[in-house]
């Protein structure tokens, strides 16, 4: 074909040199003005980028670029470059295929890798660290909210989870206070922190019932649950929010959706402890289904919200603890005076 | 080829008339034909960079990196940059010759996770921090400390290496842009450029920019012609004292009144609330009322003083930075960068970002582009026949500033 002027960049200094531009069979021959030619084989030729008035093209493995306007010598090279072209949409489509396989994989062996080696993580943390952090994890929470303390009821309360604490085996001996607050809610702080809001003890109906939310919490302070979720919950926040760069909604919503299913496998475990520690204690378990029972019935809205979030559904979870229940002989947990003394613990209230 | 500008608009023009290209006014200018470096006597003023990109073309991108990002758990994160890079390189021409972007979403992959090594020690000892505050009251503070002062260090190094990474992978006429010196050195400096400013409540800020300039547009080439950077602490002395008074007084001035405010019987009623007699309701109301009515008034006097003081110094040294650039024997200047300018292209994207939850960041990346590429002059057409193309060593990847989000489209040289 006919040759047409274009620019080079001879990929050595910045000032372009004009050229005539002839495209063969072979390859592009390109001629300066002062005679010298260079070609550059069909082969070699790579697209730089392509405008509607312009294209770039570059030598492989070169820093030499041409710049073609001239339309029909655009055209002639859209021509030469289309197998490049074809070979870099393949390789595409390669990369595509690798990644739908990879990307899937990767994410298996997170979610179910991390786990196990969280938990490891956290086995290595000495139990006075774990109780110090527990301990102050605890004293920031009951912060600006009064302890209930009457004489009577904490004394009942003492009783009933020594006895528990002991038939659990549990490692160290449990801090357990109750919060003048009438929200339902009870929860484990690492090492020995147990916290139970008034609203609880007033919602059970039964002595049974406080046992059994106490076995539960006990559940979380054996399997050292606290340390183990805030492990895990590190690794999964530092991951997620490195992966997306930054922490925008996504990583936060990523977060979240992990950790509640995480705490979800450790909500089920707790009950497994309560249901086999009530019945070595000759308590009724049913009392702590019947609980879970009214909390569902109370439905997801009001005070009960916050007990139900990252919790399983309250129903699954009473007919699980009915078919651990044994046939044994039971004993109410406390005695009617006990269960009155417990009900009046926040007659007294200490700050 | 002495035109009035170094943009050529006719030749556009006559080409979009010739449906070449839809109608667009964003068209990208044509290249003035392999113009050569005009002689000092015929020097006029001209603007070197043009902005030909559309929005809508970078929306297009944005939405697919989005989609392909959530496929991939992420990890296309790196290639979706490359793209938009590509995008904005590739319309971005300077002295009519378009840049090319040569970077991969490979290489930046690999820099992340060369990175993630360098932070997980780090991580850990924020991990450890944690536990460690509870045994003894000072590692509380101790071990914070520690690790932001790491972070600082780590962070100006990531930001020296990036630019040498983003410069290595920049290609304008065939040749590369370099950016020289070592990251470590340059975190050094900056990182006893922060000591100082921190030790002299600021005072030191104008030396410490003058270092970070000389380290950042001074140590720039297209390939082996450097960009020469003449700038002094001491030209933008004065409008940093400027605004340094004015922030000192605005912050005083604030000062006095919360303390009048403290004084003032509304906080008396407030302060009586727990005691006995106690203020009666309506009382308390009135006094919460009064407080809640002046401090607005501080707030909507004191912040405009602030945001002036801040954006007229922010707008001071941008000029400075470009006017004491210069490159081929072509001194360089901003026109039209002003406070407002400053404030309406800062805060306007901070809210742009902010009302989109960060979809519209390509409306971002096209007005920082225009920023510049509009108020951008060169005295003259720079004479390029210096340059040669540098012979690089292997270079370390922009992961550390990215990951530390401190890369954004980096975009401002």
């Amino acid at each position: 074909m006919t040759a047409s002027s274009a620019l080079l960049h001879d990929g050595m200094t910045a000032v372009p040199i004009p050229v005539q531009a002839q495209l063969f069979a072979e390859g592009l021959r390109l001629r300066r003005a002062d005679g010298a030619t260079q070609d550059w084989p069909v082969a070699s030729l790579r697209e730089i980028d392509r405008m509607p008035w312009e294209l770039r093209i570059a030598r492989a493995g070169a820093a030499q670029r041409l710049v073609v306007s001239d339309p029909a010598m655009i055209a002639a090279l859209d021509m030469a470059l289309a197998p490049w072209r074809k070979d870099e949409k393949a390789a595409r489509w390669r990369r595509a295929a690798v990644t739908a396989f990879a990307v899937p994989l990767l994410g298996a062996t997170l979610w179910f890798g991390w786990p196990p080696l969280a938990d490891t993580v956290a086995r290595t943390v000495p139990a006075t660290w774990e109780q110090r952090l527990g301990d102050s994890i605890a004293a920031s929470i009951t912060q600006g909210t009064r302890r209930c303390v009457a004489p009577q009821g904490v004394a009942v309360l003492d009783r009933l989870s020594t006895r528990l604490a002991e038939t659990a085996g549990l490692p160290t001996a449990p801090a357990v206070q109750v919060l003048d607050s009438g929200v339902v809610n009870a929860f484990a702080a690492p090492g020995r922190q147990v916290i139970i809001h008034r609203g609880l003890i007033y919602a059970a109906s039964s002595p049974d019932e406080v046992a059994g939310v106490l076995a539960h919490e006990f559940g979380h302070l054996y399997h050292r649950h606290g340390l183990r979720n805030v492990a895990r919950a590190i690794g999964v926040g530092a991951f997620v929010s490195i992966l997306m760069g930054g922490s925008d909604f996504g990583a936060v919503a990523a977060t979240l959706l992990v950790s509640v299913s995480y705490t979800r496998g450790f909500e089920a475990e707790a009950d497994d402890f309560a249901a086999d520690v009530l019945a070595r204690s000759r308590i009724d378990a049913e009392g702590l289904a019947r609980f879970f029972e009214r909390m569902a019935g109370r439905g997801p809205r009001g005070s009960v919200a916050g007990y139900l979030d990252t919790h399983p559904d309250p129903a699954e979870r009473a007919t699980a603890l009915r078919a651990r229940r044994g046939a044994a002989v039971t004993m109410p947990a406390l005695t009617p005076e006990e269960w009155l003394a417990l009900r009046k613990i926040c007659a007294t209230t200490a700050s | 080829m002495a035109t009035a500008s170094f943009r050529v608009h006719d030749r556009a023009c006559s080409r979009m008339m010739a449906g070449e290209d839809a109608p667009n006014r964003d068209m990208l200018d044509q290249p003035p034909a392999h113009a050569p470096a005009l002689p000092a006597g015929h020097a006029i003023p001209g603007q070197p960079m043009a902005w030909g990109g559309r929005e809508g073309r970078l929306f297009g991108i944005f939405f697919g990196n989005l989609l392909l990002g959530v496929l991939t758990l992420g990890i296309y994160r790196f290639w979706g940059i490359v793209r938009i890079r590509r995008y904005v390189w590739t319309h971005l021409a300077v002295l009519g010759d378009r840049l090319e972007y040569a970077g991969t979403g490979g290489e930046l992959f690999r820099g992340f996770l060369i990175v993630l090594l360098l932070l997980v020690p780090l991580w850990l000892l924020g991990i450890a921090g944690e536990f460690l505050r509870v045994l003894h009251p000072w590692l509380a503070v101790a071990v914070p400390v520690t690790q932001f002062a790491i972070l600082l260090f780590l962070l100006a190094a990531g930001r020296h290496a990036a630019r040498r990474y983003l410069a290595s992978r920049t290609i304008w006429r065939g040749i590369r842009l370099v950016v020289t010196g070592s990251p470590w050195r340059c975190a050094r400096v900056q990182f006893l450029w922060f000591l100082a400013t921190l030790l002299t409540l600021g005072i030191a800020r104008p030396w410490g920019l003058a270092a970070e300039a000389r380290w950042s547009l001074g140590r720039l080439n297209l390939g082996t012609q450097p960009f020469i950077f003449t700038g002094r602490a001491r030209q933008i002395l004065r409008p940093f004292l400027a605004s340094y008074i004015l922030a000192l007084l605005s912050v005083g001035a604030a000062g006095v009144a919360v303390a009048v405010l403290w004084q003032s019987d509304a906080f008396d009623t407030l302060r009586q609330m727990g005691g006995t007699p106690a203020p009666a309701p309506e009382q308390v109301a009135i006094a919460v009322g009064k407080l809640a009515i002046a401090s607005l008034g501080l707030l909507a006097l004191v912040s405009p003083l602030l945001m002036l003081a801040w954006f007229s110094f922010a707008a001071a040294a941008m000029r400075w930075r470009w006017q004491n650039l210069a490159f081929g024997g072509a001194r360089l200047a901003l026109s039209d960068v002003t406070g407002w300018s400053v404030a309406r292209l800062q805060l306007g994207n901070l809210f742009l970002m902010w009302i989109s939850l960060g979809l519209l960041y390509p409306v971002v990346v096209r007005r920082r582009v225009e920023f510049l590429t509009r108020r951008l002059w060169a005295e003259r057409y720079p004479d390029v026949s210096p340059a040669r193309q540098a012979v690089l060593g292997q270079l370390n990847a922009e992961g550390l500033a990215n990951i530390l989000d401190a890369g954004g489209a980096g975009i401002g040289l």
